[in-house]
């Protein structure tokens, strides 16, 4: 009986430390009551910075915490994450091809919904068709965009007016060459993808010659690399590289030139080219360019673009548009990872890269917003958010082995244009090498002709 | 033989059963303490010996032998020799032993996950750089030196070489991540010294609770020393001098540890100094290619590199298969030398059982004397 009153106190003890850390856990759980989301990207340095900066605000205002994880073998970690059976919740995708085959083997998952009720609001009914992947439901965010068919120039050395038409671009390269001057800008190198700035030529060309139907048959495999349209294609950008005097330091520069490097000769005094086919994205690289006067070049007055001319006059102004996007999928499903997606789509999800001057966002609603401070950015987004016809790059869509052949064909094409049918045929033995099943078949967004 | 009914204990005899069962305890706890602190240490040196420091300089090895091999292959076109004899066979040997490297860095891996990842970056980029050699190969054998074979070669260049990105570069990250894993396992668990207390607060203790069993005896049987317990004494110095070989074994663990990273600093500098040799080499290709201005020249990137390395010292040309042996040498006998012999763990276990053996004898006498008495 003595022990009595110790054991009440020994119970009373008991509770009181029970309750105190029942407080001190409901303490720790409040303060991470939002879960967590890991998220892959390829994005390392600078683009992993402000893509954190991006993950920190979402952060902030929802209370999950996002595990990051930036390598530049994406495709590799992705694919040993799945077969682990440990994917990310999100991963970013440099491409729609890559998007496209995760969807099909059942990686990834929809996310309808996440646009909100209205998605044309935001987005262009182009993009919202691209973002299915020819899969008939929504599985992607672009997170960031780039317009492709596009020419650039500075306007302080470019005393013609803006070309529409193929033709008129091929009178102003005649009439530089008369001139003494070398019309275009080339520059291939690109490691470990060399070779890609001539597929974007082909491609454009064969896109806005040909149309987009035959693009997309191209792009899906069941169009010969032999036939008309292709063959085409290339002697038409034959007719620039293939032409003595036509690229700056003839075929072996524009082989061993770096991309990043070939459009600086534009702002040179006096400039040794005039003009560079390069995507959006090298805007980037051009404000980093000193001006005559030593100052940074400013777009609009230090460098400007126009649209891929037309083959056709009639069709000038209204030509369907290469464009490339880095894509944000969902693939272990889970209210945290939707609220990511969602957050990524909305308009402070997308602004990050604009506010940087170095990429544009797809969705419509940041023009009315003035996160694009120049003319020459905000002309770019708006052609990507309201062109009629968005084509995906085809050389994202093709097989790994397709693109590569492709990348090498287009440099062996620039060292000895004579090869081309030889080379032709190679590329259709790589295509009719490559099973049907593995071929992409990704609609252009909008109308086709 | 209990005590009779009613009858008081002696205080004595249950002080005497207390003091017992404490220094038993005691030396249970001295036993698990000194033998986990033994043990924890000398796995931990296993494991830098076996493991992490191989993981560290097998990166290393597959760097300098990945830079000769690009070595090779650049002079091999500089000097035309390709057309005759292609890459040579040295530059497949320096490819060949690059991969077994990489597959020892794989299997020690002790950087966990981002390791993996970095090797796995490296094991994609590596074919290809081969790929884009072979092809150079293959253009300079039919038509000699052609721009095509040196876009192939220029490619194959900025692949291995170029900053931040580079199969070199991509390889300081994985051995940055093998150097954090091995300090890690250098400075936590059984390494650190916070650990310390666990083995030597129960050997101090016990050395205490055993000089309070001598005065305690002195006081009741009038005896000046008790043998047994005395001989428990010495034993305990004696478990207590070879756990603190682990001491020992820690700091020449740690001293291996600033040797590898010395190893690794003046090894990165050296194939920095060997990579200058197949830069020159590619200067030269590619000067003879783009032999224009810099306004007609092949751009700023490559105009930088032919300026850069057009004139570049190579480095010192001692056979670095000797070097890469000798430079590892000290690593593997400092940690050879705090590896200690695993019968010094058989030692602390067979003292703690003596001690305890000799508690057992050295109070038994005091508690069968008092056992009928009450005080």
């Amino acid at each position: 009986m003595t022990n009595r009153p110790r054991f009440r106190r020994l119970v009373v003890l008991a509770i009181a430390l029970m309750s105190f850390a029942d407080l001190g856990i409901t303490a720790c759980t409040t303060a991470g009551s939002g879960g967590s989301v890991n998220v892959l990207a390829s994005w390392t340095g600078a683009e992993e910075g402000a893509f954190r900066s991006v993950l920190q605000k979402f952060t902030d205002e929802t209370g999950i915490t996002v595990n990051y994880t930036g390598n530049r073998a994406l495709n590799q970690v992705l694919l040993a994450d799945i077969q682990n059976g440990q994917p990310p919740d999100v991963a970013v995708l440099p491409s729609v091809g890559e998007l496209a085959r995760y969807i099909r083997s059942g990686d990834v998952q929809p996310v309808d919904g996440i646009f909100g009720a209205h998605p044309t609001d935001s987005y262009s009914a182009q993009w919202l068709q691209l973002l299915q992947a020819g899969m008939g439901k929504l599985y992607a965010v672009p997170v960031k965009a780039d317009l492709k068919s596009i020419v650039w120039y500075n306007p302080a050395a470019f005393p013609y007016e803006r070309p529409t038409t193929w033709g008129q671009l091929t009178a102003i390269g005649d009439d530089l060459r008369a001139n003494g001057k070398t019309p275009w800008c080339v520059g291939m190198g690109a490691t470990p993808a060399s070779g890609f700035p001539g597929t974007d030529w082909i491609e454009d060309i064969l896109l806005h010659q040909s149309g987009p139907a035959v693009y997309q048959q191209w792009a899906a495999g069941d169009l010969a690399w032999t036939s008309p349209e292709v063959r085409q294609a290339w002697t038409t950008w034959g007719e620039i590289v293939a032409q003595p005097g036509f690229v700056r330091g003839g075929p072996t520069a524009a082989l061993l030139t770096e991309f990043s490097d070939a459009g600086k000769p534009m702002f040179a005094n006096p400039p040794s080219c005039s003009l560079e086919h390069q995507a959006s994205f090298i805007m980037g690289g051009y404000r980093n360019v000193a001006g005559p006067d030593g100052n940074l070049l400013q777009p609009g007055t230090g460098f400007d673009f126009f649209p891929f001319p037309a083959f056709d006059a009639n069709a000038a102004g209204v030509e369907p548009t290469e464009v490339s996007a880095d894509l944000a999928a969902m693939f272990q499903p889970s209210e945290n990872a939707r609220m990511l997606m969602t957050y990524l789509a909305s308009e402070k999800g997308q602004a990050v890269w604009p506010l940087r001057g170095t990429a544009f966002s797809a969705n419509k609603k940041l023009l009315e917003q003035n996160v694009y401070t120049d003319p020459v950015s905000l002309k770019i987004a708006e052609t990507l958010t309201s062109m009629d016809t968005l084509c995906f790059d085809a050389s994202d869509l093709m097989p790994a082995k397709m693109s590569d052949a492709f990348f090498r064909a287009v440099l062996e094409y620039i060292a000895d244009p004579g090869r081309l049918d030889g080379l032709l045929d190679s590329l259709e033995k790589v295509r009719t090498g490559i099973q049907h099943d593995d071929w992409l078949n990704v609609p252009c967004g909008g109308s086709t002709r | 033989m209990t005590a009779p009914r009613g009858k008081p204990r002696s205080t004595t005899r249950r002080d005497l059963l207390r003091l017992r069962a404490a220094l038993l305890v005691m030396t249970a706890v001295v036993f698990a303490g000194s033998l986990a602190a033994f043990t924890g240490v000398q796995s931990t040196v296993d494991n830098v010996t076996n493991r992490t420091a191989p993981a560290v300089l097998e990166v290393e090895a597959a760097r300098s032998a990945l830079v000769r091999a690009d070595n090779e292959a650049m002079s091999s076109f500089q000097s035309g020799q390709g057309q005759l004899i292609g890459l040579g066979q040295q530059y497949q040997n320096q490819i060949a032993i690059s991969s077994q490297n990489l597959a020892r860095v794989a299997e020690n891996n002790s950087a966990g996950e981002p390791g993996s990842r970095t090797l796995q970056l490296v094991e994609g980029l590596l074919p290809a750089y081969g790929g884009l050699i072979e092809e150079a190969d293959a253009h300079f054998r039919t038509g000699g030196s052609t721009p095509l074979g040196a876009t192939n070669l220029w490619n194959a260049s900025r692949l291995m070489h170029q900053p931040g990105s580079g199969i070199l570069a991509q390889l300081d990250v994985l051995a940055n991540q093998e150097q954090e894993a091995l300090s890690n396992t250098l400075s936590t668990g059984w390494m650190n010294p916070a650990g310390m207390p666990i083995w030597i607060v129960p050997i101090l203790l016990l050395l205490g609770l055993l000089c309070l069993a001598q005065v305690f005896g002195k006081r009741k049987f009038r005896r000046t020393v008790n043998p047994a317990l005395a001989g428990a004494t010495l034993l305990l110095l004696l478990v207590a001098g070879v756990t603190s070989m682990t001491l020992v074994s820690r700091a020449r663990a740690d001293a291996a540890g600033q040797t590898v990273n010395q190893v690794v600093d003046r090894w990165r500098a050296e194939t920095a100094g060997d990579a200058l040799s197949g830069q020159r080499d590619l200067a030269e290709v590619l000067s003879a290619q783009c032999p224009g201005t810099v306004q007609d020249g092949c751009g700023d990137t490559v105009n930088t590199f032919v300026t850069r390395y057009g004139q570049a010292e190579a480095g010192s040309g001692v056979s670095q298969d000797q070097q890469g042996l000798e430079r590892t040498k000290p690593v593997y006998y400092k940690l050879a030398s705090a590896d200690q012999s695993v019968l010094l763990g058989y030692l602390i276990a067979v003292g703690a059982v003596a001690i305890a053996v000799l508690i057992l004898f050295g109070l038994q006498r005091g508690i069968d004397e008092y056992r009928y008495r009450s005080t």
